[in-house]
């Protein structure tokens, strides 16, 4: 457990905690910096903001980044060198873009080059979520296992 | 243009040449196809033609056999564009669509472009044919 003192009020915190609460978050879009939970990106503020019921204007990113990291949580800085990973060496990025894609299995996801920007169950739940924030990227599912990763003779049938 | 084959997570195995789809109405996203060449028709699952407006409703459903799996698809011509090019296509909209991707096949985009695929350097040329 980590004892936090943010805007005057003490919080006891835990990994835990952190991560049931931004399991119920939809990661809003980063800008310089993330906090990796159980695979997916938030801002820190916004986990922070949830986690405590404070005001995000109560408190600093570089606080957020600093609570989050002493959970034990990987916090970066969005173009920077993310979560450790093992490239596997294969492709046009060098495993790099495989690797960024690993926790997104069977999600649907936004993507641009070198970023995943959102993840959900439904095609229809991450193009709602590039309206609600005026972006626009390329939209697919991440294959989960190579029974779904079509390519096809396709046959009529009579 | 040169496109870089899309890297999948190993599970899934080698990386593969998927193109970067708009389809017209749908303005906030591309949508991943694969340029297959075993494929003869493209295909899309059908929540994109909903997104972009179409009504499939008044067109007769053709039962296709993709990849194994049974689907029913209902042809409607529609401006796509990818690597900087726009064209039209009869593209076969699909439901039950199980796979990750959609697929370009020979009658409506291999048809129209001349692509080369560089497997050893994980990528592919899409050049439009001269007409």
């Amino acid at each position: 457990m980590t004892t936090a003192r943010i805007a005057g009020h003490e919080f006891d915190l835990t990994p835990t905690v952190v991560e049931a609460v931004a399991g119920g978050l939809e990661p809003e879009p980063i800008r310089d910096h993330y906090v990796v939970v159980r695979g997916r990106r938030y801002p820190p503020k916004q986990v922070l903001a949830a986690v405590t019921g404070l005001d995000r204007a109560d408190f600093t990113t570089h606080q957020a980044r600093a609570v989050l990291r002493r959970l034990g949580l990987g916090v970066y800085r969005r173009q920077a060198a993310g979560p450790a990973t093992t490239p596997s060496a294969v492709g046009p990025h060098g495993g790099v873009e495989a690797a960024m894609l690993d926790p997104y299995q069977g999600r649907w996801v936004a993507q641009v080059p070198g970023e995943v920007l959102s993840d959900s169950d439904s095609p229809e739940a991450v193009l709602v979520w590039l309206r609600r924030h005026h972006l626009k990227a390329r939209v697919w599912r991440v294959p989960g296992s190579r029974a779904t990763t079509g390519s096809a003779l396709s046959v009529e049938l009579p | 243009m040169i496109v870089p084959y899309t890297e999948l997570p190993a599970a899934s195995g080698w990386p593969r040449p998927l193109l970067d789809v708009a389809v017209a109405g749908l303005d906030d996203a591309t949508f991943s196809c694969l340029a297959d060449t075993g494929s003869v028709n493209s295909l899309l699952p059908a929540w994109i033609a909903k997104e972009a407006g179409l009504d499939l409703q008044q067109i007769e459903a053709r039962s296709l056999v993709v990849g194994g799996a049974t689907t029913e698809a209902r042809f409607l011509p529609v401006p796509l564009t990818a690597a900087a090019y726009t064209w039209e296509a009869e593209v076969g909209f699909c439901d039950p669509w199980p796979y990750d991707w959609g697929l370009l096949g020979q009658l409506w985009f291999f048809r129209y472009f001349i692509v080369t695929f560089r497997a050893a350097d994980f990528q592919f040329e899409v050049v439009p044919v001269k007409s």
